[in-house]
């Protein structure tokens, strides 16, 4: 090998500080990008769409939703029975309407990370049980039962109610109600709507 | 002498090697490290009023009695021998997600040979069953089994397990799992007093 050619290799060859400095950098990109990748929960969330305004008919992938009142009931009947409760309800009154194929709207409430169920004490007059067809509307009510901390609870004055057809939705349309629950109208008596078709 | 010199001769970082592979081959027919409980850790005992706090639900175990008649509203089966064994429990959910009462099924276990099998429903004082357990929302829930009305009679005593469990991610689906469940607590009731 003449003296120019080793020469030459010599000089196409990196110093030591240079691959150790590439190899730190490959692993800082590693890590970057293991930062940057979207997290499962962002990867499979659904498509939400906000309510700004109550009487406005919404529509969503597989159903379509006009909320027209949301209140927070001290005392709360369901077919003509009064429903005694530790804490206090948050009704909201809705018309649905399935879209695409048969089935129900479900609703789940956040209220600073923090998540609650509608209530299965009222029956089958909750509009989350009623299980239509498409295009059948049905107007009834969404009630959920909470502590009494909850309307004070941090995040109470941006909580969420999401409306769903499937109780953990996956990249799926919801539609979204941003509420202010100190700021709500307070009842002290009424009952839910039972749930039933409106004309369509 | 020769045998001397030659053990010597093994570095420090030999000796703890062979020392944890010593110990591995003794664990290993034991069941392995996992499996190794502490059996002198004790188990509080709660009385009628008292609460167990725990990761999951804090519960206060009441009164126990027998009845014909299902807090739900219908009657027991006389052919059969059916009758009805319950328990009330108040409950609060301590955590950030709302559950139906089924979880209280690992929770609140009976420790009696009596019990056949473990068919345990829940019911609010107004009738209604498998209510949802918001955050930190009270209830008063009835646990009820059905049970056999020859095995069971006013003034037995009745042993229950209370048990915790730790929250995890979870693999399979999205959210947490609740596993790991630990003795947190006993509690013995006598039916009827």
């Amino acid at each position: 090998m003449s003296d120019e050619t080793v020469v030459a290799r010599e000089a196409r060859r990196l110093p030591p500080f240079a691959a150790v400095l590439i190899g730190i950098g490959f692993v800082g990109l590693a890590i970057l990008l293991s930062v940057l990748q979207p997290t499962e929960e962002l990867q499979l969330a659904p498509y939400a769409q906000t309510v700004d305004a109550l009487g406005e008919r919404y529509d969503s992938r597989d159903f379509a939703l006009t909320v027209t009142a949301v209140e927070v009931v001290e005392r709360l009947q369901a077919d003509g029975a009064a429903l005694d409760t530790d804490g206090i309800w948050l009704v909201i009154d809705a018309e649905m309407v399935r879209l695409l194929d048969d089935g129900s709207v479900k609703a789940s409430l956040d209220i600073g990370g923090v998540d609650y169920a509608t209530s299965v004490r009222v029956g089958y007059a909750g509009l989350d049980t009623a299980i239509e067809q498409p295009g059948l509307p049905v107007a009834g009510s969404f009630v959920f039962e909470l502590p009494l901390a909850a309307l004070d609870a941090p995040g109470a004055d941006r909580a969420v109610i999401r409306f769903s057809t499937a109780s953990d939705p996956v990249l799926d349309g919801v539609l979204d109600l941003p509420v202010d629950l100190g700021a709500l109208d307070r009842v002290d008596s009424r009952s839910v709507l039972v749930a039933g078709r409106v004309a369509s | 002498m020769r045998l001397t010199r030659l053990l010597g001769r093994v570095p420090v970082l030999g000796w703890v090697v062979a020392g944890l592979v010593v110990a591995g081959l003794v664990a290993w027919p034991l069941g392995g490290w996992d499996t190794v409980r502490l059996v002198s850790r004790e188990v509080p005992s709660f009385d009628e009023g008292e609460t167990l706090e725990g990761h999951r639900f804090d519960l206060t175990l009441g009164s126990l009695r027998l009845s014909d008649t299902h807090p739900a509203g219908y009657e027991a089966d006389p052919e059969t021998n059916e009758i009805y064994l319950i328990l009330d429990v108040e409950v609060v959910n301590v955590t950030d997600e709302s559950t139906s009462p089924a979880p209280l099924g690992s929770v609140i276990v009976p420790d009696d040979p009596r019990f056949a099998e473990l068919n345990e429903n829940y019911v609010l004082d107004d009738g209604t069953s498998g209510p949802e357990l918001n955050p930190g929302l009270p209830r008063h829930v009835e646990v009820v089994w059905t049970v056999d009305d020859r095995d069971f009679a006013d003034g037995d005593e009745i042993a229950f397990r209370l048990r915790d469990s730790i929250p995890r991610k979870a693999i399979l689906f999205r959210g947490i799992t609740w596993g790991d469940y630990f003795e947190a607590g006993a509690a013995e009731r006598v039916i009827g007093a």
